[in-house]
């Protein structure tokens, strides 16, 4: 969309009119500088001498920056869209063909209204219309609620406009495209079963949990001393008592449980900020 | 569309998003591509700015819509009187944009000041 712009009221640069010249509207007896129209043939004529290309281009600018910023206020900064125009006048004077009965003009605004089209088609609309559809209702949906607490009625657009910072002229066509694209979320339950479509797709899967502290814990074992895996597997592998280890290990059972402690405590710590392991690794 | 539009609002750009909008919706609901409504509403706005030119002492912009033969016909008018010749207008870059995007453009001569131009549904490249 294009936003409301001051230019309406004001004339547009003139392309007809020779640079810096202040035009006298009587061309009739005076001497009448010649019009755009008539430096750019002869321009044309000089082709393809790089000077005279450079100046056709110079000499149409205006255009094409005029027509660039009639595509501002999309989401695509100014300056890449007069990029875009510059680039679409140059092609134009490169291909303009002077046999055919079509002012440069014409062709060249033509030309570059079809490149800033396509630029955002390509950047562009096929992506660029859902994405910032997407941006405007969210951004729109978000604020009449917010809007509706805050002013204790349903808002208007221009409320709308002024607290997400868009203009009228989006909202409008946000809360359009709220209608339009109105899709049904995965976790609303449907009309027919109740469950909604994520809990029919999605079972949970608990052994996935097992495996990942298993995985996890099984790297920190592998960096244990020798003494201290060993002491957690008759713990917790062979299902030993303390005492039994002590035993087998011909030390004493305190010194089994400071060192389970310490060595449970190492493989907490190792594992980082991950919920501790689960309890039945503590005693 | 079954029937011609008009629409009429007071001569500021702070309202011309309503007429831009307007001439969307028709040519969408007559299924003119994205290319050619985005060229409608750079011509109606371009369009509405001739009108200003001509007539910069009208209050109310007026904008017709009919559907003339597959193409869209929009007469957008002022309340006020012409200080400009059309000759004048048609020198403008404003002008040349206007022509190169629509099928014909011109500026009617009868009573009020209106810029009339139509635009067929074809495709263009």
């Amino acid at each position: 969309m294009i936003v409301p712009t001051p230019e309406v009221e004001s004339t547009p640069p003139d392309p007809d009119s020779a640079p810096g010249a202040a035009v006298p509207e009587e061309p009739e007896e005076a001497v009448v500088p010649p019009t755009t129209a008539e430096i750019a043939d002869e321009l044309f004529q000089r082709l393809p001498d790089a000077a005279a290309r450079d100046e056709l281009v110079l000499l149409f600018r205006p255009l094409a920056r005029y027509l660039a910023r009639r595509f501002a206020g999309r989401g695509e900064p100014v300056e890449d869209l007069e990029q875009v125009a510059s680039i679409a006048l140059i092609k134009a004077v490169d291909r303009f063909d002077r046999g055919r009965q079509v002012k440069f003009s014409t062709y060249a605004t033509v030309t570059i209204v079809g490149e800033l089209k396509r630029h955002f088609r390509d950047k562009g609309w096929a992506l660029n219309v859902p994405r910032r559809v997407k941006e405007i209702s969210l951004h729109v949906e978000r604020a009449v609620s917010e809007l509706n607490q805050m002013l204790g009625h349903s808002p208007t657009v221009k409320e709308i406009a002024e607290y997400t910072g868009s203009t009228e002229e989006e909202v409008v066509e946000g809360i359009e495209a709220m209608h339009a694209y109105s899709t049904t979320p995965l976790d609303a339950p449907t009309d027919e079963d109740k469950s909604s479509p994520l809990n029919r797709l999605s079972i949970q899967d608990d052994s996935l949990e097992v495996l990942e502290s298993w995985v996890s814990v099984k790297s920190v074992l592998k960096t244990l001393p020798d003494r201290d895996r060993r002491i957690l597997h008759l713990r917790f592998f062979k299902g030993m008592t303390q005492t039994q280890i002590a035993a087998e290990l011909g030390i004493s059972q305190m010194h089994v449980s400071r060192l389970l402690s310490g060595t449970l405590r190492k493989v907490r710590d190792r594992l980082g900020p991950m919920e501790s392991p689960s309890a039945d690794l503590d005693e | 569309m079954p029937g011609d539009i008009e629409v009429s609002l007071p001569a500021q750009p702070e309202f011309l998003h309503i007429l831009r909008s307007v001439v969307a919706s028709a040519a969408a609901s007559m299924d003119f591509t994205i290319d050619a409504i985005d060229d409608l509403r750079l011509v109606v706005d371009e369009a509405c700015g001739q009108v200003l030119e001509l007539s910069p002492d009208s209050t109310v912009l007026k904008l017709a819509i009919s559907l003339r033969d597959g193409a869209l016909e929009l007469t957008v008018s002022g309340d006020g009187s012409s200080s400009k010749t059309p000759e004048e207008i048609k020198d403008s870059m404003a002008w040349t944009i206007l022509s190169a995007l629509s099928d014909s453009v011109d500026i009617e001569d009868g009573g009020l000041p209106a810029v009339r131009l139509t635009k067929s549904n074809r495709q263009i490249s």
